[in-house]
């Protein structure tokens, strides 16, 4: 009977299991199914939708990024999110909250710890954020075909362990600024280092303190990650790092950084301010719409040949889990926040959009396909980041402060 | 009633003349809200709001019909002669406390000696310059509004944010009955009592708050020391000239205050002192614009404010 039978048997049974998979696929992923049933972690299931009879309470942490920007406010910026958001999902209500740039993430690792972190972190600081204690990776969220439309994302930077922690919202293209009397344009076909290498004596003002000059250099050399194994830099970093100490020490000994450097990071404002012969850097989102809207038409630009910051939401759960479907909501706020409300204010904010229609890329000579033709700035992730800021950053400061050379600082590290 | 024959008048003038050969020294306070000075008829003669007020009393009680001009002039010393004369005052033409004083009776209304219930909540006191009004609070509710005389366009009074650290009695003369001396860093001001109760509701001190004795006295009784005392008012922009540091006090700290709190960094109070709450708003600035966070307000800091303008 078996003999008889078998081939009939076994087709069905492939066609069962191909039923059940497909069934288990409509409602459930692998991924969650496999952390869950095997590997027995928390695990979110992105199959679950919102559901339409229970109302959301969706909170936002933001960084007061209006104050400083005539014309931004950010009660408006909120008030168009809650009434586009309104339209999909009237069951879902916001409400924010305001952290400051000193302390903001400070305030959230303490919500973390006691278990409340906010459902969406609206990161508009440097400091891209990687916590696994509560944070939720938004993969399994952003479908293949929205990621090509973050055309200049690379998700690499922001994938750790196979998941992607971020749900972009901005960019920033990267650039130094120069007064006009510098005259730096007439390098603008020139490698970024190469333009450096023709400024004058006196005339780069850096501040060393912003952690983004190291990560800007870094990316410049050309690596993709910074990587410590067992306490000590891989190659491709120690090699990166040597090149950027030794680039910035020639640029020490020809005289162009500025002479004094322990006096540079609190006066190169006032320097470009008062029209003096300068190149300063970095220059933050803040820093730059602050000079834009001072010294308009009396700077230049200094492009970092073609690399950009991206400024992501991070998205929590809370410890007392409020299920599946509040974390669904919870996406689609982010979804209606970076695809639909951002963009309106990032011109606003001297910021380009992260998400682009294929029309938008187009019109930019970017057609599908083609390879970004930016680079993203380097993420420290959160493996390394204790190196980062105890380490490097330290030796890092000495060689500004105690003028360092590349074998000594490389020495500390 | 007051009869003088001319002759006799010319001898009081020339008197007083003779006068102005003294110095005459102001007591009270080493204070930015001065003690009234005395007024004597002398050559230039001596000029001022305290002149215009006094004429404008003078005027209310009958004995002046002269121009309001503010300068103590033979006319002015004539109708205060008359005043002196017609109180059972030495008359010398010299206007001190107790002219002064005479010259307000009938103005204040005296305290009863009935203690009336004051604020049972915490207390604080806001200043309005604009309605020149002084309002206690009580948790946050006003409970009594009061008339005070501000300073003068010329003697500011102190806007911000200040404390009570003094109270004393009975010091008489312009300061009235009692005193509340305030933490302003750049002089000793506070809200007092005075002899002048017709300028109150004026802006007429040297920058300290007049009210009527009546008043202070009540206040007095329920203000402790360290209550806040919120002046609110109009103040002349001042360019900082030099980085700030914590530890420093004055008007470049208060206009780095102003000028934080306008931009919205800090919840600090405006007290012109360069404490923690205010290193802590320069560092949240700091932190915004990737600047190093000390909490110093260097130059960066300072442009990022508007205090100092380029080129």
């Amino acid at each position: 009977m078996f003999r008889k039978y078998g081939l009939f048997i076994a087709v069905f049974i492939i066609l069962l299991a191909g039923f059940i998979v497909t069934l288990l696929n409509k409602y459930y992923t692998l991924d969650y199914l496999y952390n869950s049933l095997i590997k027995r972690d928390f695990a979110v299931n992105p199959r679950v939708d919102v559901n339409p009879d229970r109302v959301y309470e969706v909170r936002i942490w933001y960084f007061p990024f209006g104050r400083t920007i005539d014309g931004l406010d950010e009660k408006e910026f909120f008030r168009e999110l809650k009434r586009v958001l309104q339209l999909s999902y009237p069951n879902i209500r916001l409400f924010t909250g305001k952290v400051d740039f000193a302390t903001g993430h400070k305030k959230l690792m303490e919500a973390i710890e006691e278990g409340v972190p906010p459902d969406i972190f609206f990161n508009l600081s440097d400091d891209f954020l990687i916590n696994e204690k509560l944070q939720l990776p938004v993969s399994p969220y952003i479908l293949d075909l929205e990621k090509e439309s973050y055309y200049t994302v690379n998700w690499n930077r922001i994938s750790h362990r196979d998941r992607l922690w971020g749900w972009p919202v901005y960019v920033q293209e990267q650039s130094w600024i120069a007064s006009k009397a510098a005259n730096t344009g007439k390098y603008s076909l020139l490698a970024f280092g190469q333009k450096l290498a023709h400024l004058k004596e006196n005339s780069l003002l850096l501040n060393y303190y912003d952690d983004t000059l190291l990560k800007q250099l870094l990316t410049l050399t050309g690596i993709d990650t910074f990587k410590v194994e067992n306490g000590h830099l891989d190659i491709d970093t120690y090699r990166a790092l040597e090149e950027v100490f030794e680039g910035l020490y020639s640029l020490r000994e020809k005289k162009i950084l500025y002479k004094g450097p322990d006096e540079a990071p609190d006066i190169f404002l006032k320097e470009l301010m008062e029209g003096k012969e300068v190149v300063i850097g970095p220059v933050n989102p803040y820093l730059k719409k602050f000079i834009d809207n001072k010294l308009k038409g009396k700077i230049e630009y200094l492009k970092l040949d073609n690399l950009v910051q991206t400024y992501y939401l991070n998205i929590f759960r809370q410890k007392k889990y409020k299920g599946d479907d509040h974390t669904r909501a919870v996406m689609e706020v982010a979804r209606i926040l970076s695809q639909q409300t951002a963009p309106a204010f990032a011109e606003k904010m001297g910021l380009k959009r992260a998400y682009s229609v294929q029309e938008e890329r187009e019109g930019k000579g970017q057609v599908e396909g083609e390879v970004s033709p930016v680079r993203e700035i380097l993420v420290i992730h959160p493996d390394y980041k204790e190196y980062w800021e105890g380490v490097l950053f330290p030796a890092w400061l000495e060689f500004w402060e105690s003028e360092l050379t590349p074998e000594e600082v490389m020495d500390r590290l | 009633m007051f009869f003088f024959r001319p002759e006799s008048l010319t001898r009081i003038i020339i008197f007083l003349l003779f006068l102005c050969n003294f110095s005459l020294n102001t007591s009270g306070l080493p204070c930015d809200c001065l003690e009234d000075r005395v007024l004597i008829l002398r050559n230039p003669p001596m000029e001022g709001y305290d002149v215009l007020l006094l004429q404008e009393r003078l005027q209310e009680k009958g004995f002046y019909d002269g121009p309001f001009d503010g300068v103590y002039d033979l006319e002015t010393a004539r109708a205060v002669a008359l005043f002196q004369q017609a109180y059972r005052l030495e008359v010398d033409g010299v206007v001190d406390v107790f002219t002064w004083d005479t010259l307000g009776e009938g103005v204040i209304t005296a305290n009863t000696g009935k203690k009336k219930k004051g604020p049972q909540g915490e207390i604080s006191i806001v200043i309005n310059t604009y309605s020149r009004t002084l309002t206690i609070f009580s948790d946050g509710k006003p409970f009594r509004t009061y008339p005070v005389a501000i300073g003068k366009p010329d003697t500011r009074s102190p806007v911000g944010e200040w404390a009570v650290i003094s109270k004393s009695k009975d010091w008489g003369g312009g300061f009235g009955t009692r005193w509340l001396g305030l933490n302003v860093p750049w002089g000793i001001y506070g809200i007092h009592g005075t002899n002048k109760p017709w300028s109150i509701g004026r802006a007429s001190s040297h920058g300290c708050f007049r009210m009527y004795n009546r008043d202070i006295e009540e206040l007095y009784e329920w203000v402790p020391l360290k209550t806040r005392v919120k002046v609110i008012g109009e103040r002349l922009p001042v360019q900082v000239k030099t980085p700030l540091r914590p530890g420093q006090m004055g008007l470049s700290v208060m206009q780095l205050q102003d000028n934080l709190i306008s931009r919205g960094f800090g919840y600090i109070y405006r007290d012109a002192r360069y404490g923690a709450d205010t290193s802590m708003a320069v560092q949240e600035l700091e932190a915004q614009f990737g600047l190093r966070q000390d909490g110093t307000a260097d130059w960066n800091v300072l442009y990022l404010l508007d205090l100092v303008s380029g080129e």
